[in-house]
Order: structure tokens, then C-alpha cells, then sequence
């Protein structure tokens, strides 16, 4: 049996330790990774059905979410109207797990690129801007990553044609230490294509330094430019060439990037 | 003290010997090795997939033993009467009430000791890298498994071992549900705010010390943050253990 005094002493202990907890546990909202999970609020895992809700409540997100990936993996080999189901299945996903980069770069990809080609005419636009914003939500969830800052610049560089917009993001990514040298490439080329032949050279050279001279793209594209540095004829070629990749986007053409070439008209269909 | 070392060397070599013990464990090896049958997958979301599956069935199986053992340690030995031997001895009650508790800790140490070594070096076999940062979920999962134990084990010193599984799966769920009910919380008005302010307060929130996700995701945790969860889960172990030696003592056998 306990002494009636060592009894007193356990409760007063017992209460000292709870009295202890309450403010510790209060003071994990101080912590970004506690508060980015923590206030999720059930609705963002509502599409995912009872499934992510007990997830959510029972401490398995993170497994429950790989078990949606597989499925929007399935979703997306069905074709079709498999492919507007995995839309709410990726929205769980990264309300499950916003760290999973692959999660957001496939949400990102698949409504700017595969919805936006199967959507209405109308809607197509609206499937860009939703391309986008789910990237820039994937990177304020993970902003020290790069893999989705160099998924948004490949959107505006490629699917977009806008080089102005892609180069800050370009150089974004290129200051990320564990980003590798292709995306100094992306960069050189967007200056290359917005006529900006200097930056562009200066950063052909940065990736060759990075590479230790072992580096045969950046190396010829150097020797390519310090021959044509001034070939006003290629630039333009380069810029027609632009405009073709553009129409064949359904993109409307531009005009140069000196601005003393017009867009050229398109003829009405 | 003496006693409760006693006491807990010999629980840890019965429960070593017990086939439920061995079972959960094998089960919970041969669920990671399946793992490492989803070789469909990119590299990069399979070792994703490896880690997240096996550091969830250290979780869940590790559960399943803090519940097993929490509940087979005080209650059948009053069921069987044995427990008479030993407080004629005499050993004092909370002695052997944190004997067991302690027997219960060494074993559920074991456990994840052994998963958590079988999943890094598994993980090390498929990716060739040493996946310590691993170590830190591993370890506040502990914690909350003995957490767990020592609720069930706190609970059927006075209650029946069904209730006593049950109380270990409530305090499972509402300790990982406790940032949602914040939220409700803030949306509440009168009597069940209060409810969920008494509910937010007694219960740890085990969602905190729930690191698999970010060690995962390669997310960085503050040390700190590793200190204050350690803080708050010793002082509510303390608490529950306190509430278990007490109830054990008031108990007529």
C-alpha cells in the first residue's frame, strides 16, 4: 500500500507534470511544420472520402495518401473520365501530405496540360491559371525545394512561350545548391530567345564553370555565340521559328523581342 | 525498486518467450518485405512508398503490442490470483505496477528497436543509403507507444481488459485528433467548448509526435521542437502512471 503522505506527493507530482504538459503542448503552434499540419482543416481532405477523413483523424496521412497515389496512378492509364477523377484525388493527396513534391508536380502538370488539352474550348484558359496556381501552392508548402519552381518555369517556358515570366523563376531554381546544371541550360536558353545574348553566354559560361569544363552543351553553345554574337539573321530565324512552335500551340504569335518586328498577322481560318 | 527490476526482467523474458509476441513481430517484418514488392513505380516514389509503409507498420503493429501487453500485464495476474504471491512477499503495489510498466517499456523498446534496424537496413539493400534520419519518428513513436501502454495498463487496474482495449484505441484517436477539435473548438460556444477544452488539455496531442511524414519528406525538425514533444509526453507518462499506481493501490484484490 502507499503511505498516505508518499500518496499526496504522487498527486501533487502528477499534477506539477500536467500543469507542465498544457503550456508544451501549447507551444508547439510556434513550429511552422507543427502549425502546416495541424490546420489543415478536414475539408481539404473531404474529397477523398471516409477514407482520408479517418486517415486524417486516425495519424495515417501519410500512407493513405501513397495509397490515393497508386490510384490516381491507375486513374491516369484508364484515360478518359479517369482523368478528371484524378483531380480530386491529387487535391487529397497534397491536403494529406503537402510535402509530396511528386504529388503537386503531377497536379500541376496534369490540369495545365492533359485537362486543358481534353477541356472545352471556354474552360482552356482556366485550366492554365489552375496549372499555375497549384504549383505556386506546392511551393509555398515547400519552398526550399526546386523541383516545383523548375516545373512552373518549364510551364511558362514551354507551354506558355513566355520566356519574361520563366526567366526569374529560371533563375530561382538556378540558386538552389542541389539543383542540377540543365536547369542553367533552361535559363541560358530563355535569355537566347529573348535576345538577351550577354546573360545568356554569362550563364553558358557559370554552367560550364559548375561542370569543372566538363560540360559539351555549354561549351558549344560559348563557341556557337562568340561566332554569331552579332547575327542579327539568326536571332530573327530564331524568332520565327518561336513564332511557328507558338501557332502550333495555338499560341498567337509575337513580335520580336527588340520590339521593331511586328507580330506577324494570322491569316483568319 | 529492487522489486519493480525483478519484475520487470521476468515480464520481459515471458513476453520474449510468448507467441503473440513473436507473431506481431514476423507479421510486421513480412509487411515491410512486401513493400519492396512495388517495383512498378518510379525509384524516387517507390523509396518514398518503402519508408512511409515501413515506418507505418512499426506504428500500427507497435500499437497492437502496447495494447497486448498493457493489457495482459496487471489484469490477468489478479484474474489468476498470482498476484498474491508476490504482494505477500512483500512487494508494494506501485512497485509492481511500474515493474510491469517497466517490463512493458523494455519489450516495446525491443520491438521497434528490431523494426526500425530491419527497415534500415532493408531500405540500405534497395537504395544503398543509410536512412538514419529514420531514427527520430522511430523514436517519438515509442513514446507514444508507452504512452498507449500505460493507459491500458492504468485502465485495467480497475476495469475490464475489453475496456481497457478500448480506453487504448480512444486515447489513439482523440490524441491524434486533437488539431481538429482545436478547430471545432474555435467554431464552439458554451458547454462544448468547455467539453473540448477539457478534452484538448487531458489528452496529449499525439498528431505532434507523429514525425513520419516529415522525416519522410526530408522535412528539417528543430531539435527543439524534438525536446518540448519529449517534454510533454514525459509529463503526461508521468501523469497516467501516477493515476495507474494509485488506482492499482485503491483497488480491493
Amino acid at each position: 500500500m502507499i503511505e498516505p503522505k508518499a500518496k499526496k506527493q504522487l498527486i501533487l507530482v502528477a499534477i506539477a507534470c500536467w500543469l507542465l504538459a498544457i503550456p508544451l503542448q501549447g507551444s508547439l503552434n510556434r513550429y511552422k511544420i507543427y502549425r502546416e499540419t495541424s490546420t489543415k482543416a478536414i475539408t481539404d481532405v473531404s474529397e477523398g472520402g471516409t477514407l482520408a477523413m479517418v486517415a486524417m483523424l486516425g495519424g495515417f496521412r501519410n500512407i493513405t495518401a501513397n495509397i490515393l497515389w497508386l490510384k490516381s496512378d491507375e486513374y491516369w492509364h484508364q484515360g478518359g473520365s479517369g482523368w478528371w477523377r484524378m483531380l480530386p484525388m491529387l487535391r487529397t493527396i497534397v491536403a494529406l501530405d503537402p510535402h509530396f513534391i511528386d504529388a503537386w508536380d503531377v497536379l500541376g502538370w496534369h490540369c495545365a496540360w492533359n485537362l486543358h488539352s481534353d477541356a472545352p474550348e471556354s474552360e482552356k484558359p482556366l485550366w492554365i491559371e489552375n496549372g499555375i496556381n497549384y504549383y505556386r501552392q506546392g511551393i509555398r508548402e515547400n519552398p526550399k525545394r526546386y523541383e516545383l519552381y523548375s516545373s512552373l518555369a518549364w510551364l511558362y517556358h514551354d507551354r506558355l512561350r513566355d520566356y519574361n515570366k520563366a526567366i526569374p523563376i529560371w533563375k530561382k531554381v538556378c540558386s538552389f545548391k542541389d539543383a542540377p546544371v540543365t536547369q542553367k541550360h533552361m535559363l541560358a536558353h530563355c535569355y537566347e530567345r529573348t535576345w538577351q545574348v550577354d546573360k545568356a553566354v554569362a550563364v553558358w559560361k557559370e554552367a560550364l564553370r559548375d561542370k569543372k569544363g566538363d560540360n559539351p552543351v555549354a561549351k558549344s553553345a560559348i563557341e556557337w555565340w562568340a561566332k554569331h554574337h552579332d547575327d542579327r539573321a539568326y536571332l530573327i530565324s530564331l524568332w520565327q521559328r518561336e513564332n511557328r512552335l507558338r501557332l502550333g500551340r495555338g499560341l498567337p504569335p509575337v513580335a520580336s523581342p527588340d520590339g521593331k518586328i511586328p507580330a506577324p498577322v494570322q491569316e483568319a481560318k | 525498486m529492487r522489486a519493480a527490476k525483478s519484475i520487470a526482467l521476468n515480464m520481459v523474458g515471458e513476453a520474449l518467450n510468448r507467441l503473440v509476441f513473436q507473431i506481431l513481430l514476423v507479421f510486421a517484418i513480412c509487411f515491410m518485405v512486401g513493400g519492396f514488392f512495388f517495383t512498378y513505380l518510379d525509384p524516387g516514389e517507390e523509396g518514398k512508398m518503402l519508408k512511409d509503409l515501413g515506418l507505418t507498420v512499426i506504428t500500427i503493429f507497435g500499437m497492437l503490442m502496447a495494447i497486448f501487453l498493457g493489457v495482459g500485464t496487471v489484469a490477468p495476474e489478479v484474474d489468476r490470483r498470482t498476484i498474491y504471491c508476490l504482494i505477500a512477499k512483500p512487494v508494494k503495489r506501485h512497485a509492481f505496477f511500474m515493474g510491469k510498466f517497466l517490463g512493458t517499456a523494455v519489450i516495446l523498446g525491443i520491438s521497434c528497436l528490431v523494426m526500425g534496424l530491419f527497415l534500415v537496413i532493408a531500405l540500405y539493400v534497395k537504395e544503398q543509403d543509410w536512412n538514419w534520419g529514420l531514427m527520430p519518428a522511430i523514436g517519438l513513436t515509442y513514446l507514444t507507444l508507452l504512452l498507449v501502454a500505460a493507459v491500458v495498463m492504468a485502465v485495467s487496474t480497475f476495469a475490464s481488459q475489453l475496456l481497457s482495449i478500448v480506453a487504448g484505441f480512444v486515447f489513439w484517436g482523440l490524441g491524434h485528433s486533437q488539431s481538429f477539435l482545436g478547430t471545432l473548438r474555435l467554431h464552439s460556444e458554451g458547454a462544448s467548448r468547455t467539453m473540448l477544452d477539457v478534452v484538448g488539455r487531458l489528452f496529449p496531442n499525439l498528431a505532434a509526435m507523429d514525425l513520419r511524414q516529415w522525416v519522410v519528406d526530408q522535412v528539417y525538425i528543430p531539435p527543439s521542437y524534438l525536446m518540448v514533444v519529449t517534454a510533454m509526453a514525459a509529463a503526461y507518462l508521468v501523469v497516467i502512471l501516477v493515476i495507474g499506481m494509485i488506482a492499482f493501490n485503491q483497488r480491493q484484490l
